[in-house]
């Protein structure tokens, strides 16, 4: 295997080390944080730690991983340097260019070849670094599936062309590389950065990133699992068998349990271990040919690195939105308990009003009525009219209060709904009016009315309130014409509406006409408080409906309700 | 009968109780009526107790006109008292008051209420109420034997 793989590895490969050892090396880092700005000597000696940790990696990479022929399925710097330049940001790209440089220029390759895929290397990670931060819109924490498409998309696939182009036509334009072994080489050098990319970039990520809690049971149970890890991938990978499989369980118990720490740290653990054993020649990927085992090793640890990922960014996601859901819970039941608690006050409020202003009313009432009779004959004209008024007042405040207290009630008072004929509230609205159309020809039309699901007493209301209206306006009309019925479009809920020919309105004021205690007549003409349409308004919108009205001034007015779906069809 | 027979009013405020009470006669009950001003002295009559311990025996009320709103001990557990105890239970107890709150007239039937009277503003409706309370209680209206 010629190239720059070949001419790194001559050198023998130290003792294998621990397979965690990347995120040790990374352990000085925490100390620098990105956001405030870094005085000049904290980031040199962030770059410089970093061009150590670089070196260090690469040393472990080549020393463990190198499969015959010096190939390395995993190379460790290219996750280590996008992860840095993520977590600590692009400035310190200069600790990898000189890790870099380190590491090729130490080799056997000639010095500017070496200074090439240093720059690619470097390049490499910013470009990493750059297309991650992008497509995952924030700093990845591997919690979210976004974030691991952002690695696999930005880091592993894309970036990695940079560094196996750039450093590829270093070695080739330095004589080291010939031309039949580019294409072979481009293809060794960019899966390894892949790999490095896949395997070690995300669990640097997953642990360094701030927003990821493990509680102590969790990583208890983390420390558990990489045991399992180690374990089962060691059986596996002793075994002249394929009996690779057997590691998914172990991962997707990491992921389901430790999510996207327990996902990348098995899977570190895992690929460093199948690296070891199949460089040394051994488990269900070593053979003859290097080529072979290469390709077939990566593919195995893309796909558990990716499993992993997925999932445990999965259960993650799954994880934030209970907590979303729960807390929405819990303030939706704050306000349920808030608005309870007002609706009390307003309850005693309205018993108050209905209990200490009715009362006093009376008196007045009462005692004028008490002089009067008391003094008949002895009072003038004028101070009998003056008591009079008074009593008159008395008793208008007290209607008033009762309407608004019947207003208040409506919205309080619970929908007890039934399929009901609306033809039976109608008639027996006109029943309960009957004694305001005794003395006067009232001819009155009813059409079809359909069946709704509806609360009987409060629609009732509705009916009386419209009857008594239109029975009121229609005074002065011989013969009054009262029609009550409804329209359907095909496909819409029907329309009730109530008609008549008496006085009407203007349309201008249309929209007045359902306000509390809004009058469009005065007193003298046309008694009543103007609270009879807003009760209207206000059952029709507890039923889901809409209510509105037209007219003009001497030709009658309609008004039109619907009852949102409640209603069933045509019953006539 | 040896002792007449009775109306115990109850009622606190000084105005309303005039006007009940002119109500009453203006109607023509010329009965024995009681007046108590908050919801001990109501209990205390009906027991004779405290301030009525004196009395001999129970009073002969036949009908109670309860305020719910009172002061020391309020309407609804007059009643309560008044329906829990056998020696009162027989006796009719309408409630008199300005309030149609739900809540006051379920816990009031619950209670064994005979009759549940929302007082009218107009006064001429009130005095006709009352009118039509004393006649149905205390004329047309069986009693419980004694």
């Amino acid at each position: 295997m010629p190239g720059r793989i070949a001419s790194l590895t001559d050198r023998r490969p130290d003792p294998p080390r621990q397979p965690g050892a990347p995120g040790q090396l990374l352990a000085p880092h925490p100390t620098t944080t990105p956001a405030r700005p870094r005085p000049f000597w904290g980031r040199v000696l962030a770059v410089g730690l970093l061009a150590a940790a670089y070196y260090g990696a690469a040393k472990l990479g080549l020393s463990a991983g190198a499969l015959k022929g010096n190939v390395t399925p995993v190379w460790p710097p290219t996750g280590l340097a996008i992860a840095a330049l993520i977590i600590f940001g692009r400035r310190l790209w200069p600790g990898v260019a000189l890790g870099a440089l380190a590491v090729n220029g130490l080799s056997s390759v000639p010095l500017a070849a070496a200074c090439g895929m240093a720059a690619g290397n470097t390049l490499e990670a910013l470009a990493g670094a750059y297309l991650v931060r992008r497509i995952a819109g924030s700093q990845p924490a591997m919690s979210r599936v976004r974030d691991v498409v952002a690695m696999v998309l930005g880091a592993a696939l894309l970036s990695t062309t940079v560094s196996a182009s750039v450093g590829v036509t270093s070695l080739a334009l330095g004589g080291v590389l010939p031309a039949a072994a580019i294409w072979e080489t481009w293809r060794t050098w960019w899966v390894g950065d892949a790999l490095g990319a896949l395997v070690v970039a995300p669990m640097l990520l997953a642990w360094l990133v701030p927003g990821t809690r493990t509680s102590r049971p969790e990583r208890i149970e983390g420390v558990v699992v990489m045991v399992a890890a180690a374990a089962v991938t060691t059986i596996v990978f002793l075994s002249r068998y394929d009996y690779a499989y057997l590691i998914f369980p172990v991962l997707i118990w990491a992921a389901l349990r430790v999510r996207q720490r327990g996902a990348t740290m098995a899977t570190l653990v895992m690929a460093a271990i199948a690296v070891v054993s199949t460089a040394a020649g051994r488990g269900p990927f070593a053979s003859a040919s290097p080529t072979h085992d290469l390709w077939i090793l990566a593919t195995f640890l893309a796909v558990v690195s990716v499993t992993g990922m997925v999932l445990a960014a999965v259960v993650s996601e799954r994880d934030l939105a209970t907590h979303e859901a729960r807390s929405l819970s819990r303030q939706l039941q704050q306000r349920v308990v808030d608005l309870q608690d007002a609706n009390r006050e307003l309850e005693a409020f309205t018993y108050t009003v209905s209990h200490d202003l009715r009362a006093p009313l009376r008196n007045i009432d009462g005692f004028s009525r008490n002089l009067m009779k008391r003094s008949a004959g002895a009072l003038d004209p004028e101070s009998e009219r003056y008591l009079g008024v008074i009593r008159r007042n008395a008793k208008a405040m007290g209607t008033l209060i009762d309407e608004l207290l019947a207003f208040s009630r409506l919205q309080r008072q619970e929908l007890r709904t039934e399929p009901v004929d609306l033809r039976d509230v109608v008639d027996d609205a006109l029943v309960t009016l009957s004694s305001e159309r005794a003395d006067r020809p009232v001819e009155i039309v009813i059409g079809d009315l359909p069946t709704c699901d509806i609360d009987r007493a409060l629609l009732s209301q509705v009916y009386v309130n419209l009857l008594a209206n239109a029975l009121k306006f229609t005074r002065a009309r011989t013969p009054a014409r009262i029609e009550i019925g409804s329209e359907t479009v095909a496909g819409q809920p029907p329309t009730m509406f109530v008609r008549d020919n008496g006085v009407g309105f203007d349309m201008s004021y249309a929209d007045k006409l359902f306000g509390v205690f809004q009058r469009l007549h005065r007193q003298e003409d046309y008694e009543g408080s103007g609270v009879g349409l807003a009760i209207v308004q206000r059952i029709v919108s507890r039923h889901g409906g809409t209510v509105w009205a037209e007219g003009a001034v001497d030709a009658g007015a309609t008004v039109f309700f619907t009852l949102g779906g409640a209603a069933h069809g045509p019953a006539h | 009968m040896a002792r007449p027979i009775e109306i115990l009013l109850v009622e606190d405020n000084a105005d309303e109780l005039e006007l009940t009470v002119g109500a009453l006669e203006e109607s023509g009950f010329d009965n024995p009526l009681h007046v108590a001003r908050d919801g001990a002295e109501a209990l205390e009559f009906l027991f004779a107790e405290g301030r009525y311990e004196g009395r001999a025996g129970q009073p002969n009320v036949r009908l109670v006109l309860l305020d719910l709103k009172l002061p020391l001990i309020d309407g609804i557990e007059v009643l309560g008292r008044l329906k829990a105890d056998e020696r009162t239970r027989a006796v009719p107890v309408v409630v008199l008051t300005s309030s149609r709150e739900e809540s006051d007239l379920v816990a009031t039937y619950d209670l064994g209420a005979n009759s549940y009277i929302v007082k009218p503003v107009d006064v001429e409706q009130f005095v006709a109420a009352i009118s039509r309370i004393g006649m149905y209680w205390m004329i047309l209206n069986e009693r419980v034997p004694r």
